[in-house]
């Protein structure tokens, strides 16, 4: 009882400086050099209960670490996978990629998103029934070879590299908003700080940390998706669905003189390659979706 | 390890009565997967013509006579798509084209004031909502158009302008470029406010993924009970 008390109060708070916050985010000027205090306050506060959460489930063994001791709920699974594809890439990379590309920056989503299918059907449920966790686990056992469970575990660290590469680039934009810097002082430092954090809370309860992750990521995801979209008169219940009429718009182009936002009037050139297939005038061509 | 447990299994040619389930089960959800994605993307691409918009077919009315400048409706196109690729407001061809325009149809005063505003453009100064206006009337564009926030953008110097042979060869490759777009049924159908391919791939995809990793994980743990494998 006393636990759900605490995360429940935790929660709120959360939710709360994240809203708050945001009436506080100031310029999205990145390279203005200005420190700002509230941001970087609602930072801290997300490592600290990051840390805090690990510190609280700390985990014994090898079950416990990545699957919580077996205590975790599908949905509470459903949330820790979840966190996984929520990250800076998506947010900000998937948001340029398919600001400059168009259509094309959704085989992105797409494969994003498709290879979890791949990665569930394949791979996941046989390693799982195999007893075993991650895949060097599986190919170490089922080959009976250490050279492949190392080999496997290189791979994979290869493999992430590619991943990392974009993480630490929206960590660096990040960090460069909030503290002021230069870009490179700011990946360093932020770099630093995600690297503490994670072996700290990280080695103490994935599962846990992802949960907490979800709900931070997700709410930070939808709310400037219902503020756009209510500010610019879409439907913003349910923005997956309001943003249609925003491609569609862009698609046909909106009249200068008939949109009002703020008093100030606005309009759209229509535009058709941003959502046309594999648009020549972006470069981009069926094969490359592929 | 004991006798009763085999790990040669081989995924093609399964062998106990749990092993063809297992198969049969990813291979009908790796196809559902397969057919979704790249059949549709596939169909997309038998369907599409290449569609050129509106005003390309209006330039292509007005090239012939409109090769050397000074053509108010081929400076309206260029600007047209000045304001809609950033990577497009540096281009000396749509530049050449819109100040040629502009030289063909403004009065000596505005010249002059022109002039005087585009030698300070390097600088980093923007021209006056002012001449905007009036360079924006020199090239016959509705009040409130949106393509006169780019003019500036377009300004070259006055002297010395020619439409060079380079010119003349880059634009149409400009337009057809930017101005034709694969265009089909599924593109112009609309779906709660989407374009119908857009809504397809953007939102119905990710839905049926995840529909497909639950319908995945309700028929496995029933394929697992029917042949008695214990819950993991």
């Amino acid at each position: 009882m006393k636990l759900t008390q605490l995360k429940t109060y935790l929660f709120t708070v959360l939710v709360t400086l994240m809203c708050t916050g945001t009436c506080f985010a100031g310029t999205l000027d990145l390279a203005d050099g200005t420190f700002r205090p509230v941001p970087a306050g609602i930072m801290l506060a997300i490592i600290i209960l990051f840390i805090a959460v690990g510190l609280m489930n700390t985990a014994k063994n090898t079950g416990d670490f990545y699957a919580a001791g077996r205590s975790i709920s599908r949905f509470g699974s459903g949330m820790a996978i979840a966190s996984n594809w929520m990250s800076a890439a998506s947010f900000l990379g998937m948001a340029a990629i398919m600001y400059g590309s168009g259509y094309h920056g959704l085989a992105y989503v797409v494969g994003w998103t498709g290879g979890y299918v791949l990665l569930l059907v394949l791979m996941a449920s046989q390693v799982r029934r195999f007893g075993k966790y991650t895949a060097p686990d599986f190919i170490g056992d089922r080959y009976y070879s250490t050279g492949l469970r190392a080999a496997t575990a290189i791979i994979g660290i290869l493999i992430s590299f590619s991943y990392c590469v974009g993480q630490f680039g929206g960590i660096g934009l990040m960090f460069q908003w909030i503290l002021g810097l230069d870009y490179t002082y700011s990946v360093v430092i932020g770099s630093a700080v995600v690297l503490f954090y994670t072996m700290i809370s990280g080695m103490l309860g994935v599962t846990k940390n992802q949960q907490i992750q979800y709900v931070i990521i997700i709410i930070s995801f939808m709310i400037p998706a219902f503020i756009m979209c209510f500010k610019y008169d879409y439907f913003w219940l349910i923005p997956p669905v309001g943003y249609g009429q925003v491609v569609t718009d862009i698609v046909e182009g909106v009249a200068k003189d008939t949109s009002v936002i703020g008093g100030n009037t606005y309009g759209i050139i229509a535009s058709p390659e941003f959502a046309m297939p594999w648009d020549p005038s972006t470069g981009k061509d069926f094969f490359q979706w592929i | 390890m004991s006798a009763s447990v085999d790990f040669n299994t081989n995924f093609f040619s399964p062998k106990s009565p749990f092993a063809r389930d297992n198969s049969r089960l990813i291979s009908i959800m790796l196809v559902v997967w397969f057919v979704a994605i790249f059949g549709f993307q596939g169909l997309l691409k038998i369907m599409e013509t290449p569609t050129p918009e509106p005003i390309h077919q209006q330039y292509e009315k007005v090239w012939s006579e409109a090769k050397n400048g000074g053509n108010i409706e081929l400076a309206g196109i260029s600007l047209n798509l000045m304001a809609r690729y950033i990577p497009l407001r540096s281009n000396e061809t749509l530049q050449k084209y819109i100040t040629s325009a502009l030289a063909a149809n403004m009065s000596a005063g505005l010249k002059a004031e022109y002039t005087a505003a585009q030698a300070t453009l390097a600088e980093g100064t923007k021209i006056t909502a002012e001449l905007q206006s009036k360079l924006a009337d020199a090239l016959k564009l509705p009040a409130g158009d949106i393509r006169a926030d780019v003019i500036s953008t377009a300004m070259l110097p006055l002297a010395a302008l020619s439409i060079s042979e380079d010119n003349i060869t880059e634009l149409p490759k400009i337009m057809d470029k930017h101005l034709i777009h694969n265009r089909s049924v599924l593109t112009d159908t609309q779906f709660l406010g989407f374009p119908f391919h857009y809504g397809y791939t953007a939102v119905f995809l990710l839905v049926l993924f995840v529909v497909i990793c639950i319908v995945y994980c309700l028929v496995f743990d029933k394929i697992s009970h029917k042949h008695g494998m214990e819950k993991d």
